[in-house]
């Protein structure tokens, strides 16, 4: 059984002459435990095809499996505890809830959501090498720590499917490659799945298997 | 509650600035209601205290105790409790005495063994003849003291004092309606009154030659009185609605430079609806924090203004208010729901 199954997802923006036919016809199938890289230039339709997997929006026609659910025509609600309990998100820009410190980040999601997490906070945050920033606030993280801290936001709670928006763009290259590793290395120990959007060669060394997309295309 | 405690912990400066708003506004508000009170009690301490119903006035006085006369023997038969009738009458006055200022008193004649008595702070009541009962709005007097009224060669001797009964903000001076007769009409016959005062049980027919006002319609057409709550309730009331406007535009503000932040929250998975529920903790705990500060202004207020500010509060008053104000704060806030539930979670990607 696949994870997740994407059937002709259509994306249109616009009307009449302004239209944009952002996603063309996409077909994909993500199985568990993958960690799959998707690249392309700019304004392919890579941003727009992973928030629609993660049900940040709706296709304008096709259909989204996940776990053999269709879940293209959820409601808001429902899509909000979709992604709450069963996606992550690592964005490119800002990530973080601002007036929370680190480990209020976390916090925050242990009240919302009643049972508690197969891994720690700590545990993640020591693994992605912040720890020791637990009690600051992002403002005065680097963009690396933000952004590791942004991974294990996004780990946390074993969400079964991870998507990265560029998680490594704001990173000088060793800490990319590191990002990429630790990413990889979730997919091996824990079987989350990540889809990851990425430019950078040796960032998407580190995938499974990558997609390219030209024109709102898959090839 | 998390989430709002959260925010405004880690900003201070601009929920302090909200907080100091309402407090502003909330100690206006109690300052305003203060005086107001305040005032009114001055119009009509002396009446209330009869805890009486209605009263009987003649029909040209146009409503107006002042300009009310009528005789004794007009009076209609009254059905009831006798004891629960009494006459009244009642003239504006100048008090003064040696050792005293001149001051203006309003003179309320009474039989003392009526519900019409006030109740006294110190002495006793009148037993003959031009013994007196004045209130202590009148400065400088004391027990066995001499004073003359409207300027008249007669001397009283003040036997007991009253504490705030006053009368269209005249502190009241009480006589033997038989002094007042004397006093007004040159003859100790009782023959003229201002009012025919009915509580309980007592009841009479209104005829055509008299008017009978509630005590409430009474106190309206005291000079001035009504005008004066109007304003005042005006003024509270406009107060009331100007806080949910500016705590709802600081809030407003508040929400459209967060969108973005609302939006890495939606994403995650976070519910319109918590974010809203936290929308309002914050208003609820600005609104508490502020109308508190603001009764801590009142309070202090009450401490140090002088005594001759006609400034009373009414605790039911200021809990009302209160109580209204922390609504108006939390109906500010709802101006923002419908802004939260419209962010969109592909806000935090930031488009393309
Ligand atoms: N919300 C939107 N409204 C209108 N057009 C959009 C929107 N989001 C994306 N597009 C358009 O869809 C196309 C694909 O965008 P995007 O998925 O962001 O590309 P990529 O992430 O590969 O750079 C672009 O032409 C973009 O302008
Ligand atoms: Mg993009």
């Amino acid at each position: 059984m696949a994870l997740m199954r994407l059937e002709k997802i259509i994306k249109r923006f616009g009307t009449g002459t302004n239209q944009t036919m952002a996603l063309n016809q996409i077909d994909l199938t993500i199985e568990a435990g993958q960690f799959i890289g998707l690249t392309g230039p700019s304004g392919s339709g890579k941003t727009t095809l992973l928030t629609i997997m993660g049900s940040l929006q709706g296709p304008t026609s096709g259909q989204i499996f996940f776990n053999d659910n269709e879940i293209s025509q959820l409601n808001e609600k429902q899509r909000s505890k979709l992604r709450f309990n069963d996606f992550g998100f690592i964005l490119q820009g800002a990530n973080l809830v601002p007036f929370l410190t680190v480990n209020e980040q976390f916090q925050l999601v242990d009240r919302l959501r009643q049972k508690e997490g197969p891994q720690t906070a700590e545990q993640l945050l020591t693994t992605l090498g912040v720890w020791e920033q637990r009690y600051q606030y992002p403002a005065s993280l680097s963009g690396g720590q933000r952004q590791r801290v942004a991974i294990a936001r996004a780990l946390y709670g074993q969400p079964a499917l991870i998507f990265a928006d560029e998680p490594t763009a704001s990173l000088d290259s060793k800490r990319a490659l590191q990002v990429a590793q630790q990413l990889a290395d979730i997919t091996k120990q824990t079987g989350q799945t990540i889809v990851m959007v990425s430019h950078d060669e040796r960032v998407l060394a580190y995938t499974d298997q990558q997609y390219m997309m030209r024109d709102g295309q898959l090839t | 509650m998390y989430l709002a405690l959260k925010e405004i912990k880690h900003a201070k400066l601009r929920y302090s600035l909200i907080i100091f708003t309402i407090f502003l506004i909330a100690y206006l508000i109690y300052f305003l209601t203060g005086l107001a009170y305040g005032l009114a009690n001055n119009n009509r301490s002396a009446i209330d205290q009869w805890h009486a119903k209605e009263v009987i006035i003649s029909q040209y006085a146009n409503k107006n105790l002042a300009a009310s006369e009528l005789a004794v023997a007009q009076l209609p038969p009254v059905s009831g409790d006798q004891k629960d009738t009494a006459q009244l009458g009642q003239m504006m006055g100048v008090v003064s005495g040696t050792g005293l200022s001149k001051q203006n008193t309003s003179i309320f004649g009474i039989a003392f063994d009526t519900f019409l008595k006030p109740e006294l702070q110190t002495g006793r009541y009148p037993q003959k003849a031009n013994e007196v009962v004045v209130d202590d709005g009148l400065q400088g007097v004391k027990l066995k003291q001499q004073i003359k009224l409207n300027g008249h060669q007669q001397q009283y001797t003040i036997v007991g004092i009253t504490n705030n009964h006053r009368y269209n903000t005249q502190p009241v001076t009480y006589l033997r309606l038989t002094d007042f007769s004397q006093l007004r009409y040159g003859t100790p016959q009782v023959t003229r009154i201002s009012a025919f005062v009915l509580k309980g049980k007592a009841h009479v027919k209104a005829t055509n030659q008299l008017t009978k006002l509630t005590i409430s319609q009474m106190i309206n057409k005291i000079p001035g009185y009504g005008p004066q709550v109007k304003t005042f309730a005006l003024m509270i009331s406009a107060l009331l609605v100007i806080v949910a406007f500016i705590v709802g535009i600081f809030m407003y503000i508040i929400t459209i430079e967060k969108t973005a932040i609302y939006g890495v929250m939606r994403a995650q998975g976070i519910s319109g609806m918590q974010l809203v529920i936290s929308l309002m903790w914050q208003s609820i705990f600005l609104g508490v924090i502020g109308i508190g500060l603001g009764l801590l202004g009142n309070v202090l207020t009450t401490i140090g203004l002088p005594a001759a500010v006609p400034y009373t509060n009414n605790p039911e008053l200021i809990s009302l208010f209160s109580g209204v104000l922390l609504i108006m704060t939390v109906v500010g806030a709802l101006f923002s729901i419908w802004r939260i539930l419209k962010i969109d979670p592909l806000d935090a990607i930031g488009g393309a």
